[in-house]
């Protein structure tokens, strides 16, 4: 075995195991500012097996079309819907559906996550874990989810009864 | 022995697919659901740049395959992204069980 083939062996399984290792880490971490962090780095080590590939032209138009445009998910959609230093990591806690493979995550926030204030008066004792539930007795109609009401009557916007929020399983407090 | 050939390139395109897979699924978040399906866009460029290295060097047709499936990723991330804000903007929500008015 000739020391080139050694070499590239070396190289294939150290950018496979940064390609595996960003998405595996994208998966498991509990940030979706880090999970967009660890997809660059994933697709950087895909560029690199590329090269290895002698795909040259493929290396380069992965660097910029896919690491660029994931720069620009991060920079529009994670900066400007979730507030990256404040409770982001207890809302994607909060939204995964089984305990799913982020709850072995060492960066996993640990214990029941705060309430979040416009839910604080709702939450219920028992399901502080659970997606912030609909306030109690808010009505809302089955087809517009954006209509809330106090008391039942009808939707405003197409005449249906109004239900209880909480009948509509959004608010996370039945079961899936 | 040779250096890694078709089967080790295709072994990491499988384990990549599979860590999509398994972010689409787990995730309820609209973005986190984009990012498992550009994990699984870009398995599949690998296994394609790896076919064309080893069984059809000669031929382009492999590398003009990846540009085009590149662009088709880009095209659907800037598509996804304009929804998503817009949906944002209105629902002030990126949770997709909650956008399930379509279910029936």
């Amino acid at each position: 075995m000739s020391a080139s083939v050694l070499a590239e062996w070396a190289l294939f399984l150290a950018l496979s195991a940064v390609a595996l290792g960003g998405s595996a880490m994208m998966l498991l971490t509990m940030s979706m500012y880090r999970a967009g962090l660890f997809l660059m780095v994933s697709f950087l080590g895909l560029a690199g097996m590329f090269f290895l590939l002698q795909a040259d032209l493929l290396a380069v138009i992965q660097i910029m079309m896919n690491v660029g445009g994931m720069l620009v998910m991060i920079l529009f959609m994670v900066m400007l819907m979730i507030d990256p230093g404040g409770e982001m990591m207890w809302d994607m806690k909060r939204q995964m559906k089984l305990p799913g493979p982020g709850a072995f995550s060492m960066s996993m926030p640990r214990g029941a996550p705060p309430v979040a204030e416009e839910s604080a008066a709702t939450a219920h004792a028992g399901h502080a874990g659970d997606a912030p539930a609909a306030p109690e007795g808010v009505w809302t109609c089955p087809m517009h989810s954006e209509v809330r009401s106090d008391e039942p009557g009808k939707c405003p916007k197409c005449g249906m009864d109004l239900v209880p929020a909480e009948s509509l399983g959004t608010g996370g407090s039945q079961g899936e | 022995m040779s250096g890694p050939g078709l089967e080790a390139y295709l072994a990491v395109g499988a384990l990549l697919f599979g860590i999509g897979v398994a972010a689409v699924l787990s995730q309820r978040g609209a973005i986190m659901v984009m990012m498992g399906i550009e994990i699984m866009m870009n398995a599949a460029v690998l296994n394609l740049v790896a076919f064309w290295r080893f069984v059809a060097p000669d031929a382009f047709d492999g590398q003009l395959f990846v540009i085009v499936l590149v662009t088709v990723a880009a095209v659907e991330l800037a598509a996804g992204l304009g929804l998503l804000l817009l949906i944002y903007r209105q629902r002030g929500t990126q949770n997709i069980d909650r956008l399930a008015e379509m279910k029936g």
